[in-house]
């Protein structure tokens, strides 16, 4: 009440299995980045669900005794681990998930960032958090600026947006400079947030 | 540091930079091509639920366009999800009405079953109802399309099968304005198959469902479950938004619905109407069996307007209204209501002692004279009880009640008719007027209303007599004034009524431990530890030696807590508040108003030990608790706002956070006032949560005009304005004001040194000052003031070396920042000279 404290992030909060909120927030949030995965695998959508169902309980089991740590490597390494882990397990049809997903407390993460091959993941990561931000970037922008920003995505030239909303080149390149600083903010905040989950606030 | 520079990852792919960033935006946003499901090719995702996941598809082999509804969880589904998903097929499958999307076949792909059903090219309904551009549809276009909607839940019903699940994005509106009901997802048969729905899950949408879906037990569903989540489609329909808020928060939305007060409710008035409004609130009444008994029921009303006719919902009377009051405020209502029962039971009593001594009086002639005597006071009592009362019943409920209030009959309003009349009609008899005011200022207090309460309470103060008799009456007068004071942050005047009231009530145990209670809170309020220690003590002695009840016992207990934990004591202070929390359980059940403030205690501690999870979830707890027994506007519930609120701040949270404080503000002001104290303390809690936010701009005039009001009340060493000050003096900073958050960093070590704390606990002020002499070019007074902070620090013994050693290593980076090495340097030196880094 009185006194400065420390924050929980998501993924602090999931590490009890019995927080369901936490867990359908997770899924909801990693959803989208482990189904496009798949995809970029060539997986059908069908196996890509299975993989999401699998990677999800797999996370149950595994944060119950293991405290993900940064210390310990990067939280994009061993999400990573766990879908590959789950892809190769749901494309042999093993489902009977006697070995874990996920490295335990006693098992050291041996250089478990994906291989230079595995771009896809790379990729999909950076893709998975440009979405992010950018669907806040939709809560917070309104009317015009978004539409501004949305026909420049959509590839139009700066000169003929200004053209179409009335307004001049120098405005457009404005609202982009300022949508673009606030998703680099937003996205240095969900690698923050992703990387230290009990950092504290500012 | 920022987020980049310590993750060591290379993160060249977030240069945001060049002009790359868009392009992978772009990228990014691209929806990717899905392949196949079996003979299906899948076109997009429409739509995921908790039990499955619907795609656009195409039927490879007929080019048709369907839905394909495939169960979520796949190959990983239990047995009884596997169950529950055949059951819809077979549900869906004998239901044949244009209004219900008509169901192809089902496929097994890999063992796991996928349904086709038809493709509606629509939009949700309230889509469809805002989607016009010269404006919203016509209502009666609106009701039309609505009555379909009942007609096709209504054909699924008469087949035994309930929907459970209706929402907009479940009745889809074609081109040709045709709705179709989706989704008979959660739909299990009427008859059989009970086993389905006691899994204790929930799936449906919380803004929809009806209350007894929300409750999840054992009870049966029915028809009316259905008619609910109409109820609350009709209402988005009409007015455009949905009955409650659950974008501001789950908890108050629960309560609000739990309660049947809809957002444009005032009274049972939704401004549709006084028919329609009686159809809506109808339909969404939160008891099902106040509501239609069936979707047609619903749809006949609904029609019978539309033709002219009179509907059958008809604006309740005053006798409902008053069920309904109680149930709206179980604990303000219930004392208002109790207030008058005692009234009437001390007039009974009197009546029936006055009768007994009369027969006594016949047996024994000898006791005459005496008997005589207390004959008289017993009939003067039984005047004054029955005078009160035939004013209540005759002059407020019969006489102002259905002329002025009508429907909309409030305790409160009852109470304002009542303090209006009791002036002309007790005017010849000025201690039943001050008898009458007395109970008035009571309920007021409790309603939270306390400039009425005082009002009430001073002017039953001049009224009373100042004889023997009425000491008591004077001393009840001056406790619920020092109640009144208490609650409106004035401690030093309500301490100065306790112990009036202590003198004027004599030896009564009860209120003594009361008052000794009240006296604790206050000397708390004002930082008095000790003195408050000594009155809570004081309070259990009385409770104990008396066996006084176990409210009582609960608030003594917990006070005593406060005061430990106010004095650092944690452990001693949790084993008090676990005894009062599991006393107040045992004694008055979960929901109870002590247990919130017991669970709300518990949470501030739980906050001070850094346990934020417990803390947020006790606090939470504690809302629901305070918000089922007042009701909105109570600043009972405003402080439990208040706290969630300020707990709540996490980056995903600020904005619940925010809201929280923000309705915590709006009702202090309504009832405190806009200077008010207590209002400044939410006020600061909204300062720190916009810095958070980091619209610091708006964080100033907040917080400055906070801190004012609270170091005008309570002094500069209060907790709230040093917090305050702290988080002004953060705001200024980041904004570049920096020559101001110096004055107030200056004003803080000012007041720290007041309060005279051990070193270890003192740098994070001195680390601030720091930073902000170095960033406005004064490297060496920086390097100066962390030599002195490095100093302190070395000496204690509670901090560990290695955080030391961070703590010197992160300020060099900071001097090297702003190309100050020479302070860096130094740093670096003395650290090495007092052994803190090699």
């Amino acid at each position: 009440m009185t006194r400065e404290s420390t924050q929980e992030s998501l993924l602090s909060r999931v590490r009890d299995p019995a927080d369901d909120a936490s867990w359908r927030e997770f899924d909801a949030k990693y959803r989208d980045l482990v189904l496009r995965y798949c995809r970029r695998r060539g997986i059908s959508p069908h196996d890509a669900e299975d993989v999401r169902q699998l990677l999800m309980m797999g996370l149950a089991r595994s944060m119950r005794t293991f405290s993900y740590r940064p210390d310990r490597g990067r939280f994009r390494d061993y999400l990573y681990r766990g879908v590959r882990n789950a892809i190769s397990r749901q494309l042999s049809r093993r489902i009977d998930g006697a070995a874990p997903l996920f490295p335990g407390e006693a098992e050291e993460l041996v250089d478990p960032r994906p291989s230079a091959a595995d771009e896809a993941w790379e990729t999909e990561w950076r893709g998975h958090h440009l979405r992010q931000a950018m669907a806040k970037a939709e809560r917070v922008f309104r009317g015009r600026s978004l539409d501004v920003f949305r026909r420049l995505l959509a590839g139009d030239a700066a000169g003929d947006v200004a053209a179409a909303f009335g307004m001049n080149v120098e405005a457009v390149y404005k609202v982009k400079e300022r949508v673009r600083m606030f998703l680099e903010e937003r996205v240095l905040e969900q690698l923050a947030e992703e990387e230290f989950p009990d950092h504290d606030g500012p | 540091m920022t987020a980049r520079d310590s993750s060591g990852a290379s993160d060249a792919e977030f240069d945001f930079a060049g002009e790359a960033w868009l392009d992978h935006l772009v990228e990014a946003l691209e929806v990717p091509e899905l392949g196949s499901i079996g003979p299906y090719e899948i076109l997009e995702e429409v739509a995921r639920g908790g039990q499955g996941v619907v795609y656009r598809a195409r039927q490879v082999e007929t080019r048709r366009e369907i839905a394909l509804k495939r169960l979520v969880e796949g190959r990983h589904a239990s047995e009884a999800a596997r169950r529950r998903f055949e059951r819809e097929i077979e549900a869906a499958a004998t239901l044949d009405h244009p209004g219900i999307v008509t169901l192809f076949g089902v496929d097994r792909v890999d063992g796991v079953p996928v349904v086709a059903m038809q493709w509606i090219d629509g939009v949700p309904i309230d889509d469809w109802a805002r989607a016009v551009p010269s404006g919203p549809r016509r209502r009666e276009e609106r009701l039309r399309l609505f009555l379909r909607v009942c007609d096709a839940v209504e054909h699924a019903h008469r087949r035994g099968i309930l929907h459970l699940d209706l929402k907009p994005s479940n009745v889809l509106v074609d081109r040709d304005a045709n709705p179709h009901v989706v989704d008979f997802g959660l739909a299990r048969m009427i008859d059989r198959d009970l086993d389905l729905t006691r899994t204790g899950t929930f799936l449906g949408t919380l803004a929809y469902a009806s209350p007894e879906q929300l409750e999840g037990g054992r009870r049966r569903l029915d028809a009316r479950s259905d008619v609910y989540s109409l109820g609350v489609i009709l209402y988005e329909l009409l007015l455009g938004e949905r009955p409650f808020a659950f974008e501001d928060g789950v908890t108050p939305a629960l309560a609000a619905k739990g309660r049947g007060a809809p957002r444009a409710a005032e009274g049972r008035r939704l401004g549709l109407g006084g028919e329609l409004d009686a159809i809506v609130l109808k339909a969404l009444a939160p008891r099902r069996e106040e509501r239609y008994g069936n979707v047609s029921a619903l749809a006949d009303d609904l029609r019978r307007l539309l033709d002219g006719r009179p509907v059958l919902a008809h604006p309740p009377g005053i006798a409902y209204d008053l069920a309904k009051l109680a149930r709206r405020h179980p604990g303000a209502t219930a004392l208002g209501l109790l207030s008058l029962l005692l009234v009437i039971a001390g007039a009974i009593q009197s009546w029936r002692h006055a009768a007994e001594l009369r027969a006594e009086r016949n047996a024994q002639a000898a006791a005459r004279r005496d008997a005589e005597r207390a004959e008289e006071r017993a009939t003067a009592a039984a005047e004054t009880a029955d005078g009160i009362l035939r004013f209540l019943l005759s002059d407020v409920f019969e006489l102002a009640l259905p002329q002025n209030l009508g429907a909309d009959l409030t305790l409160g309003g009852l109470l304002d008719v009542a303090a209006e009349r009791s002036a002309e009609r007790f005017a010849a008899r000025p201690s039943v007027e001050a008898r009458v005011r007395l109970t008035l200022g009571e309920v007021y207090r409790r309603l939270g209303r306390y400039d009425a309460a005082e009002r009430e309470l001073l002017r039953a103060d001049a009224l009373f007599p100042a004889d023997p008799e009425h000491e008591p009456l004077r001393g009840r007068v001056a406790k619920q004034l020092g109640h009144v004071y208490a609650q409106s942050g004035r401690e030093p005047e309500a301490i100065v009524r306790f112990e009036e009231a202590l003198e004027r009530i004599g030896d009564a145990p009860a209120p003594r431990a009361d008052l000794e209670q009240g006296i604790g809170m206050c000397r708390l309020a004002r930082g008095d530890v000790v003195g408050a220690t000594v009155a809570f003590e004081r309070s259990l002695e009385v409770v104990v030696a008396h066996g006084l009840d176990d409210a009582r016992r609960v608030l003594a207990t917990s006070g005593l807590g406060i005061a430990r934990a106010k004095a650092g004591d944690f452990p001693g202070a949790r084993d008090r508040y676990e005894e009062a929390l599991a006393d107040a359980r045992r004694a008055f059940g979960p929901d109870d108003e002590r247990v919130a403030e017991v669970l709300a205690m518990l949470a501030d501690l739980d906050e001070a030990e850094g346990k934020k999870d417990d803390a947020i979830r006790r606090s939470r707890a504690s809302l629901r608790i305070m918000e089922l027994v007042y009701g909105d506007g109570h600043p009972l519930v405003a402080a439990a706002l208040g706290d969630l609120g300020g707990l709540l701040d996490a980056p995903g949270e600020l904005d619940e956070g925010a809201a929280l404080i923000e309705r915590a503000i709006a009702i202090n002001v309504a009832v405190r006032g806009d200077d008010s104290v207590f209002t400044a303390f939410h006020r600061c809690r909204l300062g720190k949560n916009l810095v958070l936010r980091r619209r610091y701009d708006d964080a100033i005039p907040v917080l400055a005009g906070a801190i004012a009001r609270v170091e005008a009340s309570r002094g500069r060493l209060d907790p709230w304005a040093r917090v305050g000050r702290e988080t002004l003096a953060r705001a200024y900073y980041h904004s570049g004001r920096q020559d101001e958050a110096e004055r107030e960093v200056r004003a803080l070590i000012e007041i720290r040194d007041a309060l005279g704390m051990p070193d270890w606990a003192r740098s994070r002020l001195d680390e601030f000052l720091a930073q902000i002499e170095l960033a406005c070019g004064r490297p060496d007074e920086a390097a100066e003031r962390l030599e002195r902070t490095l100093t302190a620090l070395a000496r204690s013994e509670r901090i560990p070396r290695a955080a030391l050693a961070a703590r010197v290593e992160a300020w060099q980076a900071g001097f090297r920042l702003f190309g100050a090495d020479d302070g860096a340097d130094r740093l670096e030196a003395l650290a090495a000279r007092l052994g803190v880094v090699e």
